[in-house]
């Protein structure tokens, strides 16, 4: 009855430890790739956009790039209400660091040996031992470049984990141990879920949604969710604040289970002064 | 097996009790609340109870002690943590220790019924109890 996340180094051989631990678990398995095409069909943004989302370094996320900030606010929206579900097994980073308040998540982080994931690449991909170790390091760096620009979060911050497991050398032995590892962990009642922790998934969930409805309005907005009671803190120039509050809550309101919404404002100093205020 | 359901309820603030015991109590379960934490040690010494509810941060003993003392004394005792300070850790903590759900307040009295209800189940308690 527990989420299981799983993020890895890159060639670490997470996402097969993932679907593994998936099938001897009986547990759903889901990652962000394969939630695309929910994603696309539930907010009409193309697949190819969605993937662009997921790849995009920071310098490339802004207004001249495919990916927007709110495809990637789409693609949370769909994973954090998949986990609502329970007995899934995650492989991904998206909407990591959102979940770190829920208590039945075992956070999984998988890290090998790097001259492994290079032998990994370049039997995998037929490449040479050069260009495997440039490809490993640069989906490395990218990697970690995309998480901090989009959670101001390092990635490979062991604090984000209830486990890091080093598989070291990346043979048949170490993925199974791991695998063990992590089905041993599970299973201990600490990660069951109970009303409190259930209701912290849900409220993650209602904020992505919320985001998500409002992501064309403002897509840096911050959102807190409790039980139904929504609190969105924004930036908008004074002129206009009444008008957004207004757009904000009627959107808000027609949600499910929405029963209340609050609007802070913190007016844009830098608008103001183009606006002549 | 017991006509009603026996359930200690502690918490230190007075309003909690006032306000849960008497709802619990109109559903048909048998409530004892308990204010001072030391008291309600005293009573789970000499009584099991089905249900103990704990509020965590009181004086002098904090809900995980009184989480501790149940399971020394019973098995079955089913406990439930009341608490405004919530955390991963604190949820854990409880569940590691043997706790049989957790809310973080504040809640409605429906939710804690829904728990109470769940715990009854798991004690083999099914029948029918009017809604709060």
């Amino acid at each position: 009855m527990s989420i299981i996340t799983i993020t890895d180094s890159s060639y670490s051989n997470g996402r097969q430890i993932a679907k593994s631990a998936a099938k001897r678990l009986n547990y759903e398995y889901a990652d962000s790739e394969n939630i695309l095409p929910l994603v696309s069909k539930e907010f009409g943004v193309s697949e190819s956009k969605l993937a662009q989302a997921l790849k995009d370094t920071p310098s490339n996320v802004g207004m001249f790039s495919k990916a927007k900030p709110e495809h990637i606010i789409f693609i949370e929206t769909l994973i954090t209400g998949y986990l609502l579900k329970n007995n899934i097994v995650y492989y991904g980073v998206v909407g990591i660091p959102l979940i770190q308040e829920v208590s039945h998540v075992l956070k999984v982080n998988i890290i090998a040996n790097l001259e492994s994931r290079i032998k990994n690449r370049m039997k995998l991909d037929n490449v040479s031992q050069d260009k495997a170790r440039k490809a490993v390091t640069k989906e490395d760096e990218q990697l970690k470049k995309w998480v901090e620009a989009v959670y101001n979060t390092d990635i490979t911050d062991p604090n984000l984990y209830d486990l890091v497991i080093n598989i070291g050398h990346i043979k048949g032995d170490d993925i199974e141990d791991a695998l063990e590892t992590i089905i041993s962990t599970v299973e201990h009642k600490k990660f069951q879920p109970m009303t409190y922790s259930l209701r912290c998934m849900k409220n993650v969930a209602t904020s992505c949604r919320v985001r998500a409805t409002l992501a064309e309005i403002d897509p840096k907005m911050q959102v807190k969710s409790d039980e139904g009671t929504i609190y969105i803190y924004t930036k908008a120039v004074k002129k206009k604040a009444q008008d957004k509050v207004l757009e904000m809550k009627q959107k808000v309101m027609r949600l499910e289970g929405v029963k209340h919404v609050e609007v802070y404002i913190d007016y844009d100093l830098f608008a103001k002064v183009s606006h002549g205020q | 097996m017991k006509e009603k359901l026996e359930i200690l309820l502690l918490d230190d603030e007075f309003i909690v009790g006032n306000r849960l015991g008497p709802s619990l109590e109109k559903v048909g379960y048998e409530v004892e609340v308990f204010e001072d934490p030391e008291k309600a040690l005293n009573r789970i010494h000499e009584k099991e109870f089905d249900i103990v509810v704990t509020d965590i941060m009181m004086p002098d003993v904090n809900g995980i002690q009184v989480l501790e003392e149940v399971r020394k004394k019973s098995d079955t005792t089913r406990v439930i943590i009341i608490t405004g300070y919530a955390t991963v850790a604190l949820a854990r903590e409880a569940m590691d220790k043997g706790a049989f759900d957790m809310i973080a307040k504040p809640f409605k009295p429906s939710e804690l019924h829904s728990v109470i209800t769940k715990a009854a189940d798991s004690l083999g308690y099914k029948k029918n109890i009017a809604k709060a």
